[in-house]
């Protein structure tokens, strides 16, 4: 179908028709709108927006231009409201190994942007976006963390950016479950404990671990550990076993990733000075 | 009958006629006669870089509507504008012109500023001539026709050029000119040497085309695949036509552009060669001569220093040694 664009350069009205299509069928848009603001209070009217099943936010920009500054304007407001929005920017098919297309290629993905090629047609997705309300997450930066643990971590942040934020925590906390039944077992064979236990340290629940060793644990043994961190840990466990819900509606979503942000990275600070304990003990 | 430049000088001066607003993003609509219809993609990004960064620094003209605006000047800042989702945009209001006035207002405003793609102004020129000939009750000639759109008489002529092309080669056009500047091969240049070349062959060897078309198509191919390497050498075509001024043999001309006109292997400059080079290289040594030698006769000897001296030996060195081979 071909929609009427006010705005888009005449040559790539066909492209936008395609990218519009392509995304209707292949991913289930609706409510789709053309140079339309997604919101009054933005300042970008995407060349194509839309509402994916799942209560995102789709914005497609046509172009076959550069990256422009204003793109990064329109990001950083989705990520201060929280909108969970998907942004790519399309283009009509190109020579990929050009400049213009690198440069923008490069910055699109380091924004968080998906690329999609539309060659008549037929269209098909260069790279995935992220949903900007996790993109702005603060990201790992492995030198800060022993070498043992990085790729679990990025692991996570890599879950956790592909659009599952709730499988991405849940790997933070298992590494995090991980590393405290470890450190339990350590401190106990060390002598720390006030009394003798027979639980077994890799099987016995982790929220009743926890709780034993806040009681049992001399802390004064172990500088880097102190009675407010494990209680922060203990604070997780209830995250730990949550399931996820079904979401119904944008307004949820948006809460439940910004939920999501905080819990992930609240138990990354955590997992850091976990380390040090780590660190300390020889874990 | 006054020319539209001079209603305009009295428009600038009774500013009154537009007043300076803010109004709404949305309730401005696009000139429908608005000539240009390219707007390239870098140029749009650039200016709305440039919107984004710093705001609109030059009101739009628009002229009021009912409750609507239609633009006169400012589609790119206005088409910038919603992109940025902006509520408002600076705007000078004037009052609703007719059509012949509207077209007029837009070339007076955007001619004399920046230069627009010639076949887009060509494709609207063709309107105005229509309606200027309607209001006058005649033809316009090109110098009325300079006077109110602000264009130079050989822009006209250059637009004339391109309107008598057949359509399908506006729309070859049209498409070029969406690419970068760069990017473009048969640009509205290529057409206007071209069509001026056969225009000449036309003229002065009426019977060197048999189908002005066909010509067409080899030629183009010829530029495509580099046998014509430069859209200047079209105007050794125009020489080459023009045998009989510079005293050659007409029948040479005449296969030599045949063969132009048919092999596509038979560069311009070969077809030079083979008729006509000999004798405008003898034309143009003959005119160099009879300029020198006129000079020299007027120097005074009393300022001929030794430099000068020097440069008229050498002269009559070479032209012994011309004259012994």
């Amino acid at each position: 179908m071909k929609h009427r664009y006010d705005v888009l350069p005449e040559h790539l009205h066909s492209t936008a028709d395609a990218v519009s299509k392509f995304f209707k069928e292949n991913h289930g848009i609706i409510k789709i709108k053309h140079e339309q603001p997604i919101d009054d209070d933005m300042s970008w009217s995407p060349t194509i927006s839309g509402t994916t099943r799942d209560h995102h936010l789709l914005s497609v920009e046509v172009t076959e231009g550069s990256y422009l500054a204003a793109f990064d304007s329109f990001i950083v407001e989705c990520q201060t409201i929280g909108l969970p929005l998907r942004m790519y920017i399309a283009f009509p098919e190109q020579d990929v190994s050009s400049k213009k297309f690198l440069d923008t290629f490069k910055e699109a993905t380091k924004k968080g942007v998906g690329i999609v090629s539309a060659n008549g047609s037929k269209c098909s997705v260069i790279k995935n976006a992220i949903d900007l309300s996790l993109a702005s997450v603060r990201r790992i930066k492995p030198k800060e963390h022993l070498v043992r643990f990085r790729q679990a971590l990025l692991d996570a942040e890599a879950t956790f950016l592909n659009g599952d934020p709730a499988r991405g925590c849940g790997r933070i906390y298992e590494e995090l479950e991980s590393l405290t039944r470890k450190i339990a077992g350590k401190t106990y064979a060390k002598g720390y404990w006030k009394n003798s236990t027979s639980m077994d340290f890799d099987t016995h629940p982790w929220a009743k671990l926890l709780t034993t060793m806040s009681t049992e644990l001399v802390f004064k043994n172990v500088r880097s550990l102190n009675r407010p961190l494990l209680a922060r840990v203990q604070g997780l466990t209830d995250h730990r076993n949550q399931t996820a819900h079904k979401i119904r509606s944008r307004v949820e979503l948006t809460k439940r990733d910004r939920e999501l942000r905080t819990r992930y990275e609240h138990a990354v600070d955590i997992f850091s000075e976990l380390e040090a304990v780590a660190k300390e003990l020889r874990v | 009958m006054e020319s539209f430049s001079m209603q305009r000088k009295h428009s600038e001066i009774n500013a009154s006629n537009s007043k300076l607003r803010e109004i709404d993003v949305s309730a401005i609509e696009r000139n429908l006669e608005n000539p240009r219809i390219i707007f390239r993609q870098q140029e749009f990004d650039d200016l709305v870089d440039s919107i984004f960064r710093f705001g609109v620094q030059v009101p739009v003209s628009v002229y009021q509507r009912g409750n609507r605006f239609v633009l006169i000047d400012g589609e790119r800042r206005w088409r910038s504008c919603r992109k940025l989702n902006k509520r408002t945009i600076p705007a000078l209001v004037q009052k609703e012109p007719d059509r012949l006035n509207n077209l007029l207002l837009m070339f007076n405003i955007h001619g004399l500023r920046e230069q627009w793609d010639l076949l887009t102004i060509a494709l609207k020129l063709n309107d105005v001539i229509k309606l200027l000939e309607a209001k006058e009750k005649k033809p316009p000639t090109e110098i009325i026709i300079s006077q109110n759109t602000g264009l130079s008489r050989a822009v006209i002529r250059r637009c004339k050029l391109l309107l008598d092309l057949p359509k399908k080669y506006h729309s070859l056009i049209l498409k070029e000119l969406h690419k970068p500047k760069s990017k473009q091969v048969f640009t509205e240049d290529f057409f206007i040497e071209m069509e001026r070349s056969l225009k000449t062959v036309e003229r002065a060897i009426p019977e060197a085309i048999d189908d002005k078309e066909s010509v067409r198509k080899v030629l183009m191919g010829k530029f495509r695949s580099k046998v014509i390497d430069n859209r200047v050498h079209f105007r050794k075509i125009a020489k080459i036509a023009n045998a009989k001024k510079v005293n050659g043999d007409v029948e040479a001309a005449k296969g030599a552009l045949h063969k132009l006109f048919s092999n596509n292997r038979y560069s311009i400059n070969e077809a030079f060669e083979d008729s006509v080079s000999d004798l405008y290289e003898e034309r143009d040594i003959l005119s160099r001569i009879t300029t020198t030698s006129t000079r020299i006769r007027q120097l005074d000897h009393n300022i001929i220093d030794e430099e000068v001296e020097i440069a008229l030996s050498d002269l009559i060195e070479a032209a012994k040694g011309a004259l012994e081979r």
